[in-house]
């Protein structure tokens, strides 16, 4: 081998060698991103279980309505407590129905009106939308991280060298966890 | 909270995004915050609010087939690094990150909760692709976007890859609700209000002065009241001479005016072509209670709740609008119900309630209790760049 390969072949390592620590870097901050916000979502959750549980628990709303939403809250906090921030299909199945009772206790605008009339009412209604509202953005948050992640973890040369080393590879949590139309803020 | 809010356009000139910090700022703060804005300073005379720190001064240079004024070079670099350091913050806050600003050095700069409002909505450009990699590595540190409308948000899932969580604009109701009409007005007679560069056909007055002569049938002493810049005379070339009478130009117009013309007005016409994202003036002008008469355009449709806050015409279509308006102007009863249901929309706008969702979004990103601080990995020109700054 002449001088000139062997000038071109070191550059080519260095290159490869700075490509490959740059990577690194950015697949850390991307695992580092989908813990943080996993633990967002985790602790966002069980906030949207335990408001909606406190206002079934506060007699503000009439017996039946109460009991169903103290019951999907009840299932949506054993469930989370259990799997911990893994959000398995359980879990997933019981923030749904949790989603899906709000939603037909706060179906119509009467129960929102009805509550918002009771003294404190304004607030207890704006914490069980703020609630709920964040639990859905920390989904998007999350969703959005683990995307960005599995982009980077599907290159060539991060399988190759296995830049990701021992970490699970992150997936996306899928739930139904849509605001109802009557605690959104347009 | 401490929050750190970038603003990626020159503080000292008017813009559409720096107006949305500068609100944002102040909101924040009044909710209790601790906050500090970023900007690039390009009139060093300007008086800076309190709040505001001098990101330097922007330079003009040749971008994405315009010419843009931006901040960018190890100096500016060292500047966002050292104002994240002494900030502290809980929350780093950049606006349009995608461009070559100081709002994507900051990204650059920083690690921790980082929120991103994305603004524009447009095609992709050639240097984002460019240095895509480069940018790929400063957006990917974003842990919450923000878009300001349903093309904004396009845009981002498009052109960049990733999604947003959609928060509007907001508008600062209280001033409009509080205006007083100008001085001569109400008139007897109908007042029509306009607002808009005159000489950007993209804003519509054409439209409007086609659309005059149409009015006038039905209301001889009607008034159209045009507030914005450009040359007069020549906005009116066209309109027949008999007809200019009915046009009064206000020219450039202070805030205060602005909302004054719209407590003037029996109406607000919006006859915008095109190229609006989002159209903030419909909701000033539905906070101060004035009824909207706007060009049928997505975004519009999307602000009057499709017609239920306020009254659309064919866009480009001036007979449509002398019929909207000619309509409008004889039915006092649907007038007065667009007055409470416009005032009611601009409501659920008012920069009280998006700075709530903007809090929360915030809330979101920082649960871990995680601070924003400066970031060295991984990133060759930041370490190049370091010892200027911080030995």
């Amino acid at each position: 081998m002449d001088a000139l390969t062997l000038t071109l072949l070191f550059v080519l390592i260095v290159l490869v060698v700075l490509y490959l620590s740059q990577t690194a870097a950015r697949l850390d901050r991307l695992h580092h991103r989908v813990d943080t916000s996993r633990s967002a979502l985790q602790t966002q959750f069980l906030d949207r279980a335990n408001e909606v549980l406190a206002l079934a628990s506060s007699g503000r709303l009439d017996p039946a309505t109460a009991l169903v939403l103290a019951d999907a809250a009840d299932a949506a906090l054993a469930r989370g407590r259990d799997s911990g921030a893994a959000f398995d299909p359980a879990r997933c199945a019981a923030e749904s129905a949790l989603t899906r009772a709000v939603d037909v206790a706060f179906g119509d605008r009467a129960t929102v009106d009805d509550l918002l009339d009771q003294s404190g009412g304004e607030a207890t209604v704006t914490d069980l939308a703020s609630s709920i509202q964040k639990a859905a953005w920390s989904r998007r948050f999350h969703n959005d991280a683990v995307r960005s992640c599995l982009a980077v973890r599907r290159q060539r040369l991060v399988r190759l060298f296995r830049l990701a080393g021992s970490a699970p590879l992150p997936r996306t949590v899928e739930l139904d966890d849509e605001v109802p139309a009557a605690l959104r803020s347009r | 909270m401490k929050v750190g809010i970038v603003c990626p356009y020159d503080w000292t000139s008017p813009g559409g995004v720096k107006a949305h910090v500068h609100d944002q700022a102040v909101t924040l703060q009044r909710f209790g915050h601790e906050v500090s804005v970023l900007a690039p300073v390009d009139d060093d005379d300007y008086p800076l609010e309190d709040f505001v720190v001098d990101g330097g001064q922007p330079v003009s240079v040749p971008y994405n087939g315009s010419v843009a004024k931006v901040n960018f070079g190890p100096v500016s670099a060292a500047r966002v690094r050292r104002w994240i350091k002494e900030g502290d913050f809980d929350v780093l806050h950049v606006h349009e990150p995608a461009s070559p600003t100081l709002s994507v050095l900051a990204c650059w700069a920083a690690r921790g909760p980082i929120v991103a409002t994305y603004h524009s909505s447009q095609t992709r450009s050639r240097a984002l692709s460019a240095a895509y990699y480069l940018m790929q590595t400063a957006m990917e540190k974003i842990s919450a976007r923000i878009a300001v409308s349903e093309a904004a948000r396009q845009t981002l899932v498009k052109f960049l890859g990733g999604d947003a969580v959609l928060i509007p604009n907001g508008v600062m109701c209280a001033p409009f609700e509080q205006a007083e009409p100008l001085p001569g007005y109400p008139r007897t007679d109908p007042t029509v209000f306009f607002i808009g560069r005159i000489d950007e056909p993209r804003k519509g007055l054409p439209i409007l002065l086609a659309a005059l002569p149409g009015i006038t049938a039905t209301y001889p002493g009607v008034q159209i009241l045009v507030a914005g810049p450009g040359d007069q005379g020549e906005a009116l070339a066209d309109l027949p001479e008999q007809f200019r009478s009915h046009v009064r130009f206000l020219g450039l117009v202070s805030d205060q005016e602005k909302a004054s013309a719209f407590a003037s007005a029996d109406l607000y016409v919006a006859p915008n072509t095109g190229g609006e994202s989002f159209g903030i003036v419909l909701l000033e002008s539905m906070a101060a209670g004035t009824p909207v008469v706007a060009s049928d355009l997505e975004a519009f449709a999307r602000v009057l709740d499709d017609g239920r806050c306020g009254v659309l015409f064919r866009s480009e279509d001036a007979g449509s609008l002398a019929t909207a308006v000619t309509t409008l102007l004889g039915d006092h009863t649907r007038r007065q119900q667009l007055t409470v249901t416009g005032h009611a929309r601009a409501r659920q706008f008012d920069w009280d309630v998006v700075a709530r969702e903007i809090e929360q979004v915030y809330e979101s990103v920082t649960t871990t209790g995680e601070r924003v601080e400066n970031d060295m990995r991984g990133q060759l020109v930041g370490r190049l760049a370091r010892p200027r700054d911080e030995v």
